[in-house]
């Protein structure tokens, strides 16, 4: 009995111990994700050419109708391939995402028109209008935006996704 | 035309032109079309953030993880519109542009917006061809010198050829800033 009560105990301590382990495990993951906001600035040189330039967006001067870059790098830091690989990126409040923006390669790019409860490929994508008609939606629409790999990422394994907001 | 604000924004020639009535409707339906943008821009101040957010499966362990969130602090939605327009009194009383003739230009400066549009500077290079006629440089009314001196506005003293005038800070409540000079056809 004592024995059984000694199992027991230490069951439970291991338990304790680990549940935070694994809770930690399933927040930390083995993908990295680093997320930069750069503002497009059109600059004309002294010959009058125009040139693009990406300015991060804590050093630029954004203001409405200027057009941000978000641009997201992922790795795979752990030592297992990661399988059904699905980066999400709300198109933030007061902007719209800019046509034809959205980037990653070997990625297949869905977008949302109901804040990521579904997604959809541009096609297929429907919205109701006001007067409760179905139609086909338009990037003015768009919410979220989904990159889903179309391999698992191999360790180490490495890419970028990006896509162009504009701001209202 | 061309329009520097700190440098960094430009507006390209428009040119006067037979299609005047035209451009008056553009210069319109754009004014218009501009208004209605502001109504909805995003007032200066609005901070934005965003950040991604990956999700993936490792045997069947199914992980989520959020990227760094970047902010983006919206700092003015001042936005400044010029209207050029032309008018042309030839010497014999009627309005053909031929040698001689005179060509009265206006620039009306808007703005329209939540913010403040600062130190605006308009620069207007003279047209190839022409003459500018002295002592023709107005600004709402109120004659400026043509020399780069303690008033808003100078024509060559700036820049060679060009009609320069200081604005200041302008804002949506900004009286129409109202720009005249004459220049005669060579």
């Amino acid at each position: 009995m004592k024995r059984i009560m000694g199992r027991t105990a230490v069951g439970i301590l291991c338990a304790l111990f680990l549940l935070p382990v694994a809770a930690r495990a399933q927040q930390q993951g083995s993908i990295e994700l680093k997320s930069i906001a750069q503002a497009e600035v059109v600059e004309t040189n002294k010959k009058g050419e125009k040139q693009v330039k990406y300015v991060d967006v804590s050093k630029a001067k954004v203001v409405p109708g200027d057009v941000v870059v978000f641009t997201t790098t992922y790795k795979n830091v752990g030592k297992q391939p990661a399988d059904k690989v699905e980066i999400m990126n709300p198109v933030p409040e007061h902007m719209l995402y800019v046509d034809q923006s959205a980037n990653g390669k070997g990625m297949k790019i869905d977008f949302s028109v109901d804040k990521g409860k579904s997604y959809g490929s541009p096609d297929t994508l429907m919205v109701i209008d006001a007067l409760g008609n179905k139609q086909r939606a338009t990037i003015l629409d768009y919410t979220n935006i989904r990159w889903t790999a179309l391999k698992p990422l191999a360790p180490g394994g490495k890419g970028t996704v990006s896509f162009k907001g504009k701001l209202k | 035309m061309e329009v520097r604000i700190n440098g960094q924004f430009t507006i390209t020639p428009m040119r006067y032109s037979l299609r005047r009535l035209f451009l008056f409707i553009t210069a319109l339906c754009a004014t218009i079309c501009l208004t209605l943008d502001a109504n909805a821009a995003t007032p200066a101040g609005t901070i934005i953030s965003n950040k991604a957010t990956v999700s993936y499966t490792i045997g069947s362990n199914t992980f989520t993880r959020d990227s760094n969130t970047d902010t983006i602090t919206v700092v003015s939605s001042a936005m400044v519109n010029i209207t050029k327009t032309a008018v042309v009194l030839d010497q014999y009383g009627g309005t053909q542009p031929i040698t001689g003739a005179t060509i009265r230009y206006t620039l009306a400066v808007t703005t329209v917006g939540t913010g403040t549009a600062m130190n605006v500077v308009i620069t207007d290079l003279l047209p190839a061809n022409t003459t500018y006629t002295s002592g023709t440089l107005k600004l709402n009314s109120a004659a400026l010198t043509d020399a780069a001196d303690a008033d808003a506005g100078d024509v060559g003293g700036t820049t060679t050829n060009t009609v320069t005038v200081k604005l200041g800070n302008l804002t949506s409540v900004s009286p129409i800033q109202t720009i005249t000079f004459d220049v005669k056809i060579n």
